[in-house]
């Protein structure tokens, strides 16, 4: 099915844009996966999980880990999910229809 | 408002090459460690070989099914990720050729091991379904690797 281009402001942060397209890559993902791949820090990686959590885009799980420390999961929502594929179509889009200066 | 926020072909190529980028380091991080595909091989061969165990064959059955289901539980907190090579069709193919090989090494060991007493006969099949089964494990989360990192 086509997906029908959307530009969302929540999603258009760089770093919330990777992190969406981790999620919908790998499906529910541990924090420090992302943080590492990402290369970004503790706190800018909460910074915009919350944000995103709080847009609806994602869900935070806490489950244990080893050594009794708690480990964060992020998994995209329905909603993310379709928001994350509107953006990528808009940006797609953006490409297609408009064409660099002196690009040939 | 929504043009002004409208991104320019170059912020937009960026943002996607990134993504790519993004898509191949995580698809390198979701495979599995060699060490785990490893353990993974040395319980498969446990199966096969737990026929030369007489008395002890239902005992090894149930340690190798135990110790390999084990092994699946944790793969999510080892890798960070809850996906696995099953999610992908590249790599189920892969995990397929990696099921019936298993179980051509199971029925010969079946067949081979138990009337046998030979240790060169053991050691043979346990070192083949090892040997084969960390080659197509190996094989399949390469597959998985790649499919993750093109996946849209």
């Amino acid at each position: 099915m086509a997906v029908e281009p959307r530009f969302d402001e929540t999603v258009h942060g760089a770093v919330r844009l990777r992190i969406c397209g981790m999620l919908a890559r790998l499906g529910s993902s541990e924090f420090a996966l992302l943080r590492d791949t990402l290369e970004v820090s503790d706190p800018t990686l909460s910074k915009h999980l919350k944000h995103l959590e709080q847009a609806g885009y994602l869900v935070l799980v806490k489950g244990p880990g080893f050594g009794g420390r708690t480990r964060t999961w992020a998994e995209l929502t329905t909603a993310g999910r379709a928001a994350f594929d509107g953006h990528v179509a808009f940006l797609r889009e953006v490409i297609d229809t408009e064409p660099v200066e002196g690009d040939a | 408002m929504e043009r002004d926020e409208r991104p320019s072909h170059l912020t937009a190529r960026d943002q996607l090459d990134t993504l790519h980028a993004d898509g191949a380091a995580g698809g390198t991080r979701a495979a599995a460690p060699l060490w785990y595909l490893i353990v993974q091989s040395l319980c498969v061969a446990g199966f096969a070989a737990s026929f030369s165990l007489e008395n002890w064959q239902a005992a090894g059955f149930a340690l190798s099914a135990v110790a390999l289901v084990l092994l699946g539980m944790l793969r999510p907190a080892i890798t960070g990720t809850r996906i696995d090579p099953w999610a992908h069709k590249a790599s189920t193919l892969v995990g397929l050729v990696m099921t019936v090989f298993i179980l051509i090494m199971m029925s010969v060991g079946a067949f081979v091991l138990a009337p046998s007493e030979s240790a060169t006969v053991l050691v043979a099949v346990a070192l083949g379904t090892f040997s084969g089964t960390l080659a197509l494990g190996i094989w399949m989360e390469q597959a998985f690797s790649r499919s993750v990192a093109e996946a849209n």
